[in-house]
């Protein structure tokens, strides 16, 4: 399918430590339709955040193509790479990675910084954010005032501010208690079924696998079927 | 229980970039202080300390040797006055000098006041460590010269077998002398009959070696109260000292500027102690469960602090050393006008002087982290954030 | 501008080590200014003296020699009078006021030709009428009047070690100088005046005169010095800024050792500067990297790291300037007023102190900059805060 929003063919990752080649990534085709939500399971040291990495265009794989957006990732110089990652991905941490010296409207409005928008028309965008993620009521406090849960959304908000192509999410809930865990998925479903908006999550947790419309696999580098 | 100090070696070492940074910070200010020390003490050396405990030197009153003017007969008046020693011939140990100055090119291309004295017969006599190095002392009535060390190193032509001209005629430099790096060094002499001559002026200076400290007093007091002479007798190295305002504002300057160095290396140091105790809470909260007293953690860290100002002042001590110790410089003597060489000391008191500063600023730098460390509650540390 | 916010955060964010490292490099900034000023001071005559184009003959053996009277003949004559007019005899008294430290510049000079040689002394005409009349007459610049407390129509009396004599001179009235204040440090009192309490021995020290234009300088040069050339007393004729250079020659190597210092105080705070930063940029190698993610370019995070190092710095000069510009400038005070009357921060050295905190800040953030800039994303994220 032309139009997938993420394409990803035969790609591998090496590591190098010292003199050792450490694989990580073995043989990976992945395709993710526009307003897919994906889930990517697999146990500890699979390659899971690596794979999202590729994506996000953090890393570069050592064999293979990466495609985001109709767009080869490839070619791209880091400069390039940097101005798609502004437009086109939104990352989710797991432990969130807010600025703390910012306030959670002036964390959210960094994104668009990297933008010649007015004050004005960004003010008007990370309102909207905000208020999708429901914490209008907290623009002017510091991360370390707000609740893990809400760090997290707020850390949502900043991703989707842009309005980007893709989500990406790597254990988003890893850090959370069970009731912000449930807000943080139901919120992550509204932003994949409302906005129709693609998203790859890492995850442990079957229940965030749940909420997605697809799960794969990742064991020992390589996708398996489920 | 004290700490063992290798805890606080291996941490050194493992912060080592922050830790090299704020030693070459201590160390450069240690060569500052220093060398600013070193030139005010080194322009001092070089007046006090010349001239003979016994000697007087005659002048017109408040004129220096440059300025001064003294007649024959007022010359011999003082050379007949009771209580000066008589040397092995019975002569008296007096003579009858000039200093005259001149413009004369330096080496660096400037040119400066060089000064000239006509010395006679018991001119040699009448000061301590002096030494020929090179040639003879001047004959008379032949433009012959003997220069200093001093002068010879600050401006040109001056070397034995030069013939520089000065003061309107060619004169031939025959010697050169040390004197143990007293102000004489920084002159040229020449036979005083040649000098009268060429400047045309009297004698300008008497210098008498009294026999002894009440002779001294009482040859003082004769002259000074002689209203026919007009003149007036002081110790001869007392003459020296009271040109010394140079290095007096040197030193004072030194200082000042020393002082506010270190205030800032001292904050350049707890800095790093800071930063030092942030990242360890969790180690001192540890130390603390395992028993290690609030004083002797406290202790430890400013223990390891002062050892970094003594390694930055033992660094910045030996490069002061190297490099700086032995530089021959010159200045004006603000009062004659004429060039003063001198030369930077850095003695191994100078250099201990520094070293303990830069210990002093370390270890009080270190004051307030260390009270902080002290401080460290255990739960909060080891709660880890 | 849109990251100011966040740059300031950020170096906000320890305030203890902030305020410590603004604090160290202020005092550090303080030292590099006031050591120049002092440089700039003693330089302060030869600035203003490129303003005019006045020329000094003095005796070319320098300035302790005196020049002859007869010498006053040729320069008012016809052939120097085509270049150069207002001449003026000019003795240098070097003086003090009841204690030596109380010295300041006192000269004795043709009080006739003064007010216009030296035109911008304002001495308003009642003034300049007393002193032709009381020949004992002394003016008196205000700042030195100001100092030592004294009055109109006041009788002062002033020592000397160049001249036997005690002029007792009489205050007929203060000049001021708006243009150069330093120049109000002065007294002058009648050469005609010296001239007999010296036994009417004509001993001048210089000749001043004015040239008509700067193209005739050479030509007086030519002229003056080719005229004494093989005379007993040949002479050296010299523009001001000349003559007042020599002082600084004599001084020694002053400029090298103001720029050793200013190197080393430049060195020391970018050490310090660039400690600071580097602990700043490792505990925020996390943080960076999600920047990174966000999309912020290699280039932008070199951006925002130096622009930290480059507030540091700048904050830690704003502040010593501030207070010296205050202190120096605005209050006036010195710290040494014997040797310096007036300590004025100059443009040259504000424009210096604004250069150094740049060049200091952006070097001493480079390289942490660029490791943080350089870094992988991977790695950055993989890092634990």
């Amino acid at each position: 399918m032309s139009d997938a929003v993420v394409r990803i063919q035969g790609v591998a990752k090496v590591y190098q430590r010292d003199s050792q080649a450490v694989p990580v990534l073995e043989n990976i085709d992945l395709e993710v339709a526009p307003g897919e939500s994906v889930a990517m399971m697999g146990p500890s040291g699979s390659g899971k955040t690596t794979l999202l990495n590729l994506i996000a265009g953090i890393d570069r794989p050592t064999r293979g193509s990466v495609e985001v957006a109709g767009r080869a990732l490839a070619g791209m110089s880091e400069r390039e790479l940097a101005k798609f990652r502004a437009r086109h991905i939104g990352f989710i941490f797991q432990l969130y990675n807010l600025i703390p010296v910012l306030t959670a409207f002036e964390n959210v409005e960094l994104p668009l910084l990297l933008t010649s928008l007015s004050k004005a028309d960004r003010r008007k965008h990370v309102m909207t954010a905000l208020d999708v993620v429901g914490l209008t009521d907290r623009v002017a406090h510091y991360p370390r005032q707000l609740s893990g849960g809400q760090e997290q959304r707020v850390a949502i908000a900043r991703a989707i501010v842009t309005d980007p192509t893709i989500l990406l999410a790597d254990e988003p809930t890893g850090d959370l208690d069970k009731r912000s865990e449930e807000e943080v998925l139901i919120l992550l479903k509204r932003l994949n079924r409302e906005f129709k908006k693609a998203i790859v999550m890492v995850t442990h947790d079957p229940k965030a696998a749940a909420m997605a419309s697809r799960t794969v696999h990742l064991e020992k580098g390589e996708l398996v079927p489920a | 229980m004290a700490l063992p100090l290798k805890y606080n070696g291996r941490s050194l070492w493992v912060r080592s970039i922050s830790t090299i940074m704020t030693i070459l910070c201590i160390a450069g200010v240690t060569i500052i202080l220093i060398w600013m020390i070193a030139m005010g003490t080194g322009l001092e050396k070089t007046l006090v300390g010349t001239g003979h405990p016994l000697n007087l030197i005659v002048l017109r009153p408040r004129q220096t040797e440059t300025t001064s003017m003294i007649d024959r007969s007022q010359a011999a008046d003082i050379a007949a006055l009771e209580g000066i020693q008589k040397d092995t011939k019975g002569d008296p140990l007096a003579s009858f000098e000039l200093v005259a100055v001149a413009g004369h090119l330096m080496v660096n291309g400037k040119k400066s006041n060089l000064a000239l004295r006509g010395i006679g017969p018991k001119s040699l006599e009448l000061r301590d460590g002096l030494k020929l190095t090179d040639g003879r002392w001047p004959n008379p009535g032949l433009g012959e010269l003997a220069a200093g060390k001093g002068a010879q190193g600050r401006f040109t032509n001056l070397k034995v077998g030069d013939r520089p001209f000065i003061r309107g005629r060619q004169w031939s430099v025959v010697g050169s002398f040390e004197a143990g790096g007293q102000a004489y060094e920084s002159e040229v002499w020449g036979d005083i009959d040649d000098l009268k001559t060429q400047f045309k002026r009297e004698y300008s200076t008497v210098i008498v070696r009294a026999r002894d400290a009440a002779s001294m007093d009482r040859i003082a007091r004769l002259i000074g109260d002689d209203k026919r002479l007009q003149l007036e007798a002081k110790p001869h190295a007392e003459y020296y000292k009271s040109q010394n305002q140079s290095a007096e504002m040197m030193k004072g300057l030194g200082g000042m500027v020393g002082f506010v160095m270190a205030i800032g290396a001292l904050f350049g140091a707890a800095n790093m102690m800071y930063a030092a105790v942030a990242s360890r809470k969790r180690e001192i909260a540890t130390l603390r469960v395992l028993g290690f007293g609030r004083l002797a953690i406290g202790f430890s860290f400013v223990l390891e602090s002062a050892f970094v100002g003594l390694c930055g002042g033992i660094l910045g001590a030996i490069v002061a050393r190297i490099f700086i110790d032995g530089i021959t410089s010159g200045t004006a003597n603000w009062v004659t006008f004429t060039d003063l060489a001198f030369h930077f000391r850095v003695t191994p008191g100078l250099m201990a002087q520094g070293i303990f500063t830069a210990v002093f600023v370390g270890a009080v730098g270190g004051l307030l982290p260390a009270w902080r460390a002290s401080r460290t509650t255990i739960a909060h540390a080891l709660r880890g954030m | 501008m849109k990251f100011l916010r966040l740059i300031v955060r950020n170096a906000l964010r320890n305030k203890l080590r902030t305020g410590l490292t603004v604090g160290g490099t202020a005092f550090l900034m303080f030292v590099l200014l006031f050591i120049r000023t002092a440089l700039t001071e003693m330089e302060a005559w030869e600035g203003e003296a490129a303003k005019h184009d006045r020329i000094a003959i003095q005796h070319s053996s320098g300035l302790a020699n005196p020049l002859p009277i007869e010498l006053e003949n040729f320069l008012r004559g016809d052939e120097v009078s085509k270049h150069g007019y207002q001449l003026q005899k000019m003795n240098w008294f070097g003086g003090w006021w009841q204690d030596p430290r109380n010295w300041f510049a006192n000269l004795a000079v043709d009080h006739p030709i003064h007010r216009e040689l030296w035109n911008e002394q304002k001495i308003p005409d009642d003034v300049q009428a007393r002193w032709a009349e009381v020949k004992s007459g002394a003016i008196v610049g205000k700042a030195l009047a100001d100092k030592f407390g004294w009055k109109v129509n006041q009788k002062i009396s002033l020592l000397s070690n160049l001249y036997p004599c005690v002029p007792e001179l009489d205050i007929v009235g203060l000049f001021t100088v708006p243009s150069d204040i330093r120049q109000e440090q002065q007294l002058y009192f009648r050469w005609d005046y010296l001239d007999e309490l010296m036994g009417g021995r004509k001993i001048v020290g210089t000749y001043w005169m004015n040239a008509r234009s700067s193209a005739d300088i050479p030509k007086l040069k030519e002229i003056i010095d080719g005229h004494t050339k093989n005379s007993s007393d040949p002479t050296e004729t010299v523009t001001e800024k000349e003559f007042a250079a020599q002082f600084m020659a004599m001084m020694g190597n002053i400029k090298f050792f103001v720029y050793f210092i200013v190197v080393g105080v430049l060195a020391i705070m970018t050490l310090m500067t660039a400690n600071t930063v580097a602990m700043s940029a490792r505990e925020r190698v996390t943080e960076i990297a999600v920047l990174r993610t966000l999309g912020f370019t290699k280039g932008r995070i070199l951006y925002l790291v130096m622009a930290e190092g480059l507030l540091l710095s700048l904050v830690g000069m704003v502040i010593p300037l501030g207070g010296a510009l205050l202190l120096f400038n605005v209050w006036k005070l010195s710290p040494n007023p014997q040797w310096f009357p007036f300590f004025f921060i100059a443009p040259g050295t504000i424009a210096l102190a604004v250069g150094a905190a740049l060049a200091s800040g952006l070097l001493a953030a480079v390289v942490p900059a660029t490791m943080s800039a350089r870094r992988k994303i991977v790695d950055g994220l993989r890092q634990v805060v």
